[in-house]
């Protein structure tokens, strides 16, 4: 008999490796440009799951993955990984954004419209064409288009409930942080996390498991730029822009430290146009934060920092539950074994017991 | 690509959070974990921990289930040699780190020797606690209460723990510690290892260590058998050896045969039949 042994591993994964590549080969002639322009929606997945704004490596990432995004994203977060940090640019703010789109479904009418801009919310689901109907486009430009949150008459009449402000803000990718979590790090976890495993914890809050009753008070998608401090000159420069998605949800009223009642809200952001993940981002937020009238006892998730903190991570929990393919043999014997005498030890209670009995 | 992969701030950081890890013997050290070009899960925690310290005088071992030529290490072994070109081997002997996933090697370890252990679950609270803040609550109290529990509630209803392997250990009478799946049976090659250990997990982040010469024990009651994987009356089938870790495998006949685990622990027996 030949000697067994798993040892052929490094041939194993070389073939395994090429029977792959003749999968994914077949991406390689797709153009990158095109990918970026015609599959923007998932580029802006990967680059948003795996927190590096880069849609050329995110094309080719996607490429190299035949489309799987989790692997793709993994592409990214594992470069992100060897790439210098130069510093840190200045703080942005989403009222500075250049919008293509902003919609608040708190107000019928709000400063700036109601700017639908590019979105599939009343397209029908239909894989046929309907017939084309004439309609009059507008002309229209996001370069003068920057208009403040509408929940700004809000937070400017002192209405809502705003939480202590961190000093400086944490970086979960340089240092962990234990219990409690600095909410800095909480939004950073939820911005980097996966998009399905936001939505899953998100839809909780809304069936019972919380009670946040959200409204959407500002969502937008726009552009935004990045201004870095010169290392020499020490002048504000621009050194590029991004495209981002950010929500504020309103919640329902709540006492805030100075035990005044104020409205609730949550913030979501993320990279690219990802507004499914950026409303879930918001609401759970909110539940963190204002969940003392929750209902749902001690299962709610989104109102759990632990849950939040260690579950969303698409690269994460991607790996681990794949890592299961690994081989487990010797776990697998050492559970065999315990099994084994577990259950040598209840035949024999049993047997005592049949005895005591007769 | 940079020497080893890793940035030096990442790599800087990972020295200092062992160097933490080995003042205080089985005390969990949070560290920011970097992302890898391998999945979180398949053992980038040790993979780090080797990539900080790795440098060119190192002759590096990988082994994955107690084999050198497992996927895994392989895949591991190739990784690190491609970003440090350091020597590799499968001779236990002659390795200064040794990377490992859910075995320690069968002869003996020395005291040049560095074990870094592949962690998937870093605290061993987690089986009776999975929240972290009262985890760490629970050990700065060395409250080990509800391990005790579990452990008798085990012995009662099967006449031992149910815990097959990542059994835990006391280490240096203060730290409950997870040391890896291994088989209870590598739980003893633990205490007073003329070795350095490692622990890395890189999806949790977290890093922790025991020095050389420490006391490690496993938790069980004064008055009760601490049980190790059985393979009386087995040998195996291969170099014939009694008194290793056997993996038990069925041919296409349905037979059952054993060989053993520590794949370079065979071989070297089959050296020595040579000779």
């Amino acid at each position: 008999m030949a000697y067994y042994a798993i040892k052929g591993g490094e041939e194993a994964i070389k073939n395994s490796l090429d029977f792959y590549g003749d999968i994914t080969s077949k991406g390689e002639n797709l153009d990158d440009e095109a990918l970026i322009e015609a599959l923007t929606f998932s580029i802006d997945k990967v680059i948003s799951e795996g927190s590096l704004y880069s849609k050329k490596l995110a094309a080719r990432a996607i490429k190299r993955s035949a489309g799987d995004m989790l692997n793709a994203s993994f592409f990214l977060r594992a470069h992100r990984s060897s790439c210098q940090r130069i510093g840190i640019s200045r703080t942005i703010d989403v009222n500075d954004m250049r919008l293509t789109r902003r919609i608040s479904s708190a107000f019928k009418d709000i400063e700036g419209g109601q700017l639908l801009g590019p979105s599939n919310d009343y397209e029908i689901k239909l894989l046929m064409d309907l017939k084309d109907e004439d309609v009059n486009i507008e002309e229209y430009s996001n370069e003068d288009n920057v208009i403040k949150s509408a929940l700004t008459p809000l937070r400017d009449d002192n209405l809502i409930k705003t939480l202590k402000k961190e000093e400086s803000p944490w970086d979960i990718t340089r240092n962990y942080p234990s219990a409690p979590y600095p909410r800095s790090a909480v939004l950073q976890v939820m911005s980097r996390g996966e998009s399905g495993s936001l939505l899953t914890v998100g839809y909780t809050t809304m069936r019972g498991y919380g009670d946040v009753h959200p409204t959407i008070g500002d969502l937008r998608i726009g552009e935004l730029d990045i201004n870095f401090t010169h290392p020499f000159t020490k002048n504000e420069v621009k050194i590029g822009s991004i495209e981002a998605t950010a929500v504020e949800s309103v919640g329902t009223f709540n006492q805030d430290s100075e035990g005044d009642t104020k409205l609730t809200t949550g913030f979501g952001f993320c990279f690219g146009k990802n507004e499914t993940k950026a409303i879930s981002m918001s609401i759970i937020d909110l539940t963190l934060y204002n969940n003392t009238y929750s209902v749902g006892g001690d299962h709610i998730i989104a109102a759990d920092f632990e849950m939040i903190m260690h579950h969303l991570d698409g690269i994460e929990s991607f790996g681990m539950t794949n890592h299961f393919k690994l081989p487990h043999y010797v776990t697998f014997q050492t559970d065999y074994q315990i099994f084994r005498s577990a259950q040598k030890y209840s035949e024999e209670q049993k047997e005592e017991q049949r005895k005591e009995q007769k | 690509m940079r020497y080893a992969f890793l940035d030096e701030e990442a790599k800087k950081e990972i020295r200092r959070s062992l160097l933490k890890a080995i003042a205080i013997p089985g005390y969990i050290v949070s560290f920011a974990s970097r992302e890898l070009p391998v999945a979180r899960g398949w053992g980038t925690g040790g993979l780090q921990i080797t990539l900080a310290m790795i440098n060119e005088k190192d002759t590096l071992k990988v082994i994955d289930q107690g084999c050198d030529g497992s996927v895994n290490a392989v895949n591991i072994r190739n990784f690190i040699k491609s970003v440090t070109d350091v020597n590799t081997t499968v001779d236990t002997k002659e390795a200064s780190i040794i990377q490992t996933r859910h075995r320690i090697p069968e002869i003996q370890l020395q005291e040049r020797q560095t074990l870094v252990f592949q962690v998937p679950i870093p605290d061993i609270l987690e089986t009776v606690e999975p929240n972290l803040g009262k985890q760490k609550l629970l050990h700065a109290n060395k409250d080990y209460s509800k391990l005790w529990v579990l452990l008798y509630e085990d012995t009662s209803q099967f006449g031992d723990s149910r815990i097959s392997n990542r059994y835990p250990v006391m280490v240096n009478h203060r730290y409950a510690m997870d040391p890896s799946p291994i088989p209870k049976y590598d739980t003893q090659k633990l205490g007073n290892c003329k070795a350095l250990q490692l622990f890395g997990a890189g999806r949790e982040k977290k890093i922790y260590a025991i020095p050389p010469y420490t006391n490690v024990v496993p938790l069980k009651f004064e008055d009760r058998e601490f049980k190790v994987e059985n393979f009386e009356g087995k040998s195996c089938a291969r170099c014939g050896s009694t008194d290793s870790f056997l993996d038990e495998v069925y041919d296409d006949n349905g037979d059952t045969h054993y060989y053993c685990n520590d794949t370079d622990y065979c071989d070297s027996n089959l050296q020595i039949g040579d000779k």
